[in-house]
């Protein structure tokens, strides 16, 4: 039974991963492996020495933990109320219009977003209600990290609500009926029964989660930054992005990745541990 | 436990022996092979003893991908065949995924006879040639490719551009005569002008009384260009710089741009008219369409783009722009930063085809690229095929209706289709063969207005000059980080958010990050250039 | 009788009213997409803002998706994988969870371990690509289907879902002498309909969305699944893909990058509602009494 699995990731995964040997090289294609020049440690050594390296860690972990705090919790929350919703009609139109924004792409979202920053745009159109001036938002410092979050939050919260609905339609209706003659109201259910269903499953999901701590995919960076504001946007990804296109340099981005992925597995162990050691629940 | 060890081992030891498999392609070294003959080859089409099918390696331009699959179904294509007695079997990548299929290609080792794309090599064509991958054509110009070496030997700046430091020559390039009137000018639109009663500005005074009057009609003003660098305004103050990392050529000395004092002065330019409101303040996020679009809605008074482009959709949308000359201090002030046409060497992938150093047909793809440089295989890819696409009306070439006026698709379409727009070829100046300018004649006037203007060179441009691979990685490195920190900050200089007394703070630290070395890797390549 | 407390109706107003918000927030992008494909194209490029409604009307962009010579078989295509592919996968990741969830099997720890570890360390393009091809799978529908075969995350996910099983299910079953497929098949599943179902969910729409492993892999335009070729189209009408800079502005560009997330999203978004049926009540049935 175990053996198609190992056998992919044998085949499909470790194998590859002789091919992890580029970062420490300066990689050329035609060359196969082994002749590419060795130049060891190099591109660690040039990543850290350089002026941006605390700032691209900080922007790219500041990110994640915004993401987490803020967009963890949204679709356990969205999840636990949709559950609560007695019309089957209505619980079926919010669950299938919630995942929608999952499914427009990185572009047409973040082109809507920069419409909206505009000084025209709508954002600035609520911040006159609210007495605020017009600004161009994704020019202002101060305005990424929150219009990155938001939006995310919002293109992903009804994708992510979906497994910890799964996960809510397993329980035992008995057990909601055992809590109400006990007196427990609307609210001390989910606390008391819904959610403790949940635990395993977030906790799992957490831990991976901060297992990617230090990943910030930049295709979404790339379509909302600007220099102004590289002070809070420019991440890892973002600035091997620019390096990549002056000049052709796999090795680069290639040691940068294995980098980013020790960075995360050691993030991992450590989540892991805490999360046995805590709640008995673990990836391993 | 020692289960698990055994396992672990297991794996590593498989992976080991993969990584040898894959690692057992070997780059060939630079053979030459016997010549056959020491005398230029220029008889066509090519007599060979057996059919010969040449492979080539090629994007696909993704307007032609539209309506064609491949350049076989092109029609100038299919003549050159004929022509050259060759046939030839074209390999597309995938559309916007050509420098990832290239690698993949390479790393598969299986190349075909020609790659045209060849600058897609980590490092360059020069590279791929010192790895022996793509052939040294030195050697082998002057007897198969007699019509490409002589322009080489006419040309000594296009030679200089396409050999190494030590003259040697990886690829057919495309050979442009310099000199097309440029294509990105400040464009204007007719109505507001007259609507505010003010004529095209020639000098930089008369800028600001036209932004205050638009200003009024409550039009933005200017949309600069996203990253802050407009080379109109720069070359007033006698510097050049780019967002990539200006480098430019001040008299034989390499000079980036942001450092100078010139640009200070710039900055303070850009700052004055951005808190005046003559700059939109959305600028940092605004792509092309998007700034095209505000003027087209009469948002906005004044952009800098490409004058053909502008001018056929502005004519689509039922008004008109008009093209102002280079901004001067003074009339009559001279600039150096035209940037078009420079040189003759043109720089897209497309137009660079090397010849696999382990193809079997050598030599025939050698003369099969030179046709390209023959006065027949010069008319046929510039202007096509005629009597399908272009006639000719008293010994001059026109194109005709198939070619300007296709109900099936545009002349962007057709010039792949009939014609091949890029390939490495001899190229005639774009007034005359290309399809887009000839489509009216207004469209062409508006390219030509203010051109030629003699107060205008290209000395500031740097040539295409190679830096060798150790060269490149340092500067690139040093690079990454200082445009980075450039970029940031003439955009805050601009908007205001740091204040210009702070100039010689932003060059001190430029020098701490290693500008000075930078500019004399490249001062070094340049006189290694000059060489040549 | 249901007794209706002044909680229960303060709760569900609240309730309601946010979810209604979130629904109308979540459904504006999609409004947004739609109205600009059927908008005219001119009129289109000139719009910002919000879109409330269709700026004219135009069918201009399906025209150009619809008149693609490859799209029919590009549907097909994206079907096949799809459907084969997802079945495969849910087949040998629920095999695998099973196989990991047993608490008495000895290797699960360190093979998680290196299970895990291939989330964060990959070979990269190159070494992938070779390996496709010395396989022989280069060109075929295979290598589309066999390197996504399991995804880590679900396998994690349904892992923990079987875990969460009661042992005395299986205990019951094992006494009655069935093997580990039975009991994988007989009882895990449907007890874990939901999470199956979930995970069906997930592997199709990843195969439907995914685009990449076809360009590196294929070369057939036959094979092409359906993401791949709308790309292709967008790009060749978007500037980007424009080197000319005298052309002429393609107005297309706009509604056919809208039009074109509207015919690979719609069909996806109907699979959901069929899924969704899993999700109604757990399937706990009274086969063990605490």
């Amino acid at each position: 039974m175990l053996l198609p699995l190992l056998l992919y990731y044998f085949i499909f995964h470790y194998i590859p991963m002789a091919g992890a040997i580029i970062a420490f090289q300066n990689y050329k294609p035609a060359l196969g492996f082994l002749k590419s020049p060795w130049i060891g440690f190099t591109h660690f050594v040039d990543f850290f020495t350089g002026p941006y390296a605390w700032r691209l860690i900080r922007n790219t972990l500041v990110l994640n933990i915004y993401q987490i705090i803020f967009g963890f919790p949204v679709p356990i929350l969205l999840a636990l109320m949709i559950n609560e919703i007695r019309i089957r009609s209505f619980k079926k139109v919010v669950q299938t219009i919630s995942y929608m924004p999952h499914f427009i792409s990185l572009v047409v979202i973040c082109g809507m977003l920069v419409t909206f920053s505009r000084t025209d745009g709508l954002f600035n159109d609520f911040r006159v209600l609210f007495g605020m001036e017009r600004l161009s938002l994704l020019a202002e410092n101060s305005m990424f990290r929150t219009i990155f979050t938001a939006s995310g939050v919002w293109q992903t919260m009804g994708w992510g609500s979906i497994i910890y609905l799964a996960t809510l339609s397993t329980v035992d209706p008995n057990l909601y009926e055992a809590a109400s003659l006990d007196g427990a109201g609307r609210i001390s259910k989910i606390i008391h029964v819904s959610f403790p269903a949940l635990t395993p499953i977030i906790i799992i999901q957490l831990i991976m989660r901060i297992g990617n701590i230090l990943t910030q995919g930049f295709e979404k960076i790339i379509l909302l930054y600007s220099p102004l504001v590289y002070e809070n946007a420019d991440v890892i990804s973002s600035y091997v992005y620019r390096r990549g296109l002056q000049e052709m340099d796999y090795s680069f981005g290639a040691a940068m990745g294995i980098f980013n992925s020790i960075i995360n597995l050691t993030i991992l162990v450590l989540a892991n541990y805490t999360a046995k050691k805590t709640w008995n629940q673990s990836l391993w | 436990m020692r289960k698990r060890t055994v396992l672990l081992v297991m794996l590593l030891g498989c992976t080991m022996l993969f990584a040898f498999a894959a690692g057992s392609k070997e780059g060939a070294g630079n053979t030459s092979t016997a010549m056959q003959s020491s005398t230029p080859i220029r008889e066509y089409p090519i007599v060979t003893s057996s059919p010969v099918t040449l492979t080539i390696w090629a994007p696909l331009n993704s307007s032609a991908s539209k309506h064609i699959t491949s350049y076989n179904d092109n029609a100038a294509i299919k003549k050159y065949q004929e022509a050259t007695g060759v046939t030839v079997k074209f390999i597309h990548p995938a559309i916007g995924q050509e420098r990832e299929q290239f690698n993949l290609m390479m790393a598969s080792g299986e190349l075909p006879d020609i790659i045209i794309g060849a600058s897609y090599y980590s490092g360059g064509e020069f590279q791929g040639m010192e790895d022996g991958v793509f052939l040294d054509l030195t050697e082998y110009l002057p007897i198969y490719a007699p019509d490409y070496y002589q322009v080489i030997q006419d040309n000594k700046s296009f030679y200089r551009e396409v050999s190494n430091d030590e003259g040697r020559i990886p690829a057919f390039y495309s050979y442009k005569v310099p000199g097309d009137p440029p294509f990105r000018r400040i464009i204007l639109r007719e109505d507001i002008l007259s609507e505010i009663g003010v004529e095209i500005p020639q000098t930089l005074a008369e800028y600001e009384p036209m932004f205050q009057k638009m200003l009024a009609k409550g039009i933005t003003p200017y949309i600069l260009q996203k990253f802050g660098y407009e080379e109109q305004f720069m070359g007033l103050y006698d510097v050049w710089a780019n967002e990539v990392g200006g480098f430019y050529n001040d008299n034989g000395t390499v000079k980036y741009g942001p450092v100078q004092s010139g640009f200070k002065q710039y900055l303070e330019l850009m700052n004055s008219w951005y808190k005046k409101g003559y700059i939109s303040k959305d600028f940092t996020s605004l792509n092309v369409n998007q700034t095209r679009t505000l003027l087209d809605t009469k948002k906005a008074g004044m952009i800098v783009d490409a004058i053909v482009a502008n001018f056929n959709r502005s004519q689509q949308m039922k008004y008109s722009v008009t093209a102002a000359n280079y901004p001067r201090l003074q009339p009559g002030q001279k600039l150096h930063y035209e940037g078009n046409d420079a040189t003759p060497k043109m720089p897209q992938a497309e137009n660079i085809g090397a010849i696999n150093a382990k193809s079997k047909n050598k030599e025939v793809a050698l003369r099969f690229m030179n046709y390209a440089f023959t006065e027949k295989g010069i008319e046929l890819l510039n202007w096509g095929v005629e009597g399908l696409n272009f006639t000719k009306v008293n010994g001059k070439n026109v194109y005709n209706e198939t070619m300007l006026a296709n109900p099936k698709f545009g002349t962007e379409e057709a010039s792949y289709i009939y014609k091949m727009h890029f390939f490495p070829k001899y190229n005639m100046p774009d007034t005359e063969v290309h399809a887009n300018l000839l489509k009216s004649p207004e469209a062409l006037a508006s390219r030509f207005k203010w051109y030629p203007d003699p107060d205008m060179d290209s000395a500031y441009k740097l040539p295409n000059i190679q830096l060798t691979p150790d060269e490149l990685n340092k500067r690139t490195r040093l690079m990454t980080d200082i445009t980075t920190y450039t970029n940031e900050m003439v955009l805050k200089f601009i908007i205001g958010a740091t204040p210009l007394s702070e100039f010689e703070k932003f060059v001190a630290t430029c020098k701490s990050m290693g500008i000075e070395e930078a500019v004399s890797i490249t001062q070094g390549a340049f006189n290694r250039y000059q060489q040549k | 009788m249901k007794r209706y407390t002044a909680e229960d109706i303060t709760f569900s107003i609240a309730n309601y009213t946010i979810l209604g918000l979130v629904t109308l927030v979540c459904l504006y992008p999609m409004l947004h997409v739609f109205f600009s494909s059927i908008s005219d194209p001119i009129l289109l490029m000139q719009h910002t803002g919000v879109m409330l409604s269709p700026k004219g009307f135009s069918l201009d962009g399906y025209r150009v998706v619809v008149n693609n010579p490859n799209i029919s078989s590009g549907y097909m295509n994206t079907l096949i994988y799809t459907f084969v592919g997802t079945a495969m996968s849910v087949f040998f990741s629920s095999m695998g969870a099973y196989a990991l969830s047993r608490k008495s099997f000895m290797f699960k720890k360190a093979i998680t371990l290196l299970i895990v570890f291939t989330m964060y360390f990959s070979g990269g393009l190159i070494p992938n690509f070779l390996l496709v091809r010395n396989l022989g799978l280069y060109n075929t529908r295979w290598a589309v289907m066999l390197p996504v075969l399991i995804g880590t995350w679900n396998l994690i996910v349904m892992r923990t879902s079987f875990q969460q099983v009661p042992s005395s299910l299986e205990e019951s079953a094992k006494i009655d002498g069935a093997n580990d497929f039975v009991i994988l098949f007989k009882i895990f599943i449907p007890v874990s309909a939901s999470t199956l179902a979930v995970m069906i969910l997930f592997y199709s729409v990843a195969q439907w969305n995914s685009w990449f492993n076809a360009m590196i892999y294929l070369q057939d335009r036959a094979l092409y699944p359906l993401q791949l070729l709308l790309r292709e189209i967008l790009i060749a009408n978007s500037t980007s893909g424009n080197l000319n800079p005298d052309s002429d502005v393609l107005f297309l560009e706009e509604v056919i990058k809208n039009a074109t997330i509207m015919v690979a999203t719609l069909p996806i978004l109907c699979v959901y509602p069929f899924v969704q049926k899993y999700f109604i009540k757990g399937v706990m049935l009274g086969s063990i009494k605490e």
